[in-house]
């Protein structure tokens, strides 16, 4: 153990923010920008859209691979 | 407004009195996730469950979970014995829960619940804490991936 901090912000011991923490996970946090910045009526149609077009590629792979 | 919003929607006008809970009510906090349902939680009396039926009737509801996809039926002889209900709509899926794991029954739910203005009219959604509650308490792991994005976005908007 060479006591060596796993990243800058603790070696300067400042506390992680919820937000840095999820955006280290690998979470695109410009999508979350995004969805903050819209309505709740623009959130759920945009998820809607991208669900449309998911199960879309899931009905092609069916149809595709049997 | 696509299908779940439009399944939203016709329950957000209604007189059903309900909280939306689960992936659906965390995408309406900003969350970027896909669910393929919507949760929504109510008191499972016979009136609201009579009147959930009326709703849906014309979206051809079943239980998504039986294989044979028995149509919804609410009647006298089964209406006092339901907890939950899992159905297919013409509009996409819609899960009925008369409680949440982590938060509790319809009263719990209601209080840790936010109302959300939308074109329609409002909504009550359950909050952040309590979508964090509950998706804690699951072992999944698409609700362990939500619960980070859920906190980032308390603490902006703090």
């Amino acid at each position: 153990m060479t006591g060596i901090p796993q990243n800058a912000r603790e070696a300067d011991g400042r506390r992680e923010s919820a937000w840095e923490a999820a955006a280290a996970l690998g979470i695109d946090m410009s999508l979350i920008e995004s969805s903050l910045r819209a309505t709740p009526d623009q959130r759920i149609l945009w998820h809607d859209q991208a669900l449309k077009t998911l199960l879309l590629f899931e009905q092609a792979a069916r149809k595709r691979h049997g | 407004m696509g299908d779940l919003g439009n399944l939203l929607e016709r329950l957000g006008r209604s007189e059903l009195e309900f909280v939306v809970v689960g992936a659906y009510a965390a995408i309406i906090h900003g969350a970027s996730v896909v669910t393929r349902d919507i949760d929504v939680c109510f008191r499972f009396t016979p009136e609201n469950l009579y009147q959930f039926r009326n709703i849906v009737a014309d979206l051809h509801p079943v239980h998504r979970m039986t294989p044979e996809k028995f149509p919804l039926e609410i009647t006298d002889e089964n209406v006092s014995r339901l907890q939950n209900l899992y159905l297919e709509t013409d509009l996409g899926s819609i899960d009925c829960l008369s409680e949440i794991i982590g938060v509790g029954d319809y009263d719990a739910v209601s209080a840790g619940s936010i109302e959300v203005e939308f074109a329609f009219g409002f909504v009550r959604v359950l909050d952040i804490d309590a979508l964090v509650a509950t998706k804690s308490r699951l072992n999944r792991l698409q609700d362990k991936l939500v619960i980070p994005q859920l906190l980032a976005i308390k603490e902006r908007r703090m």
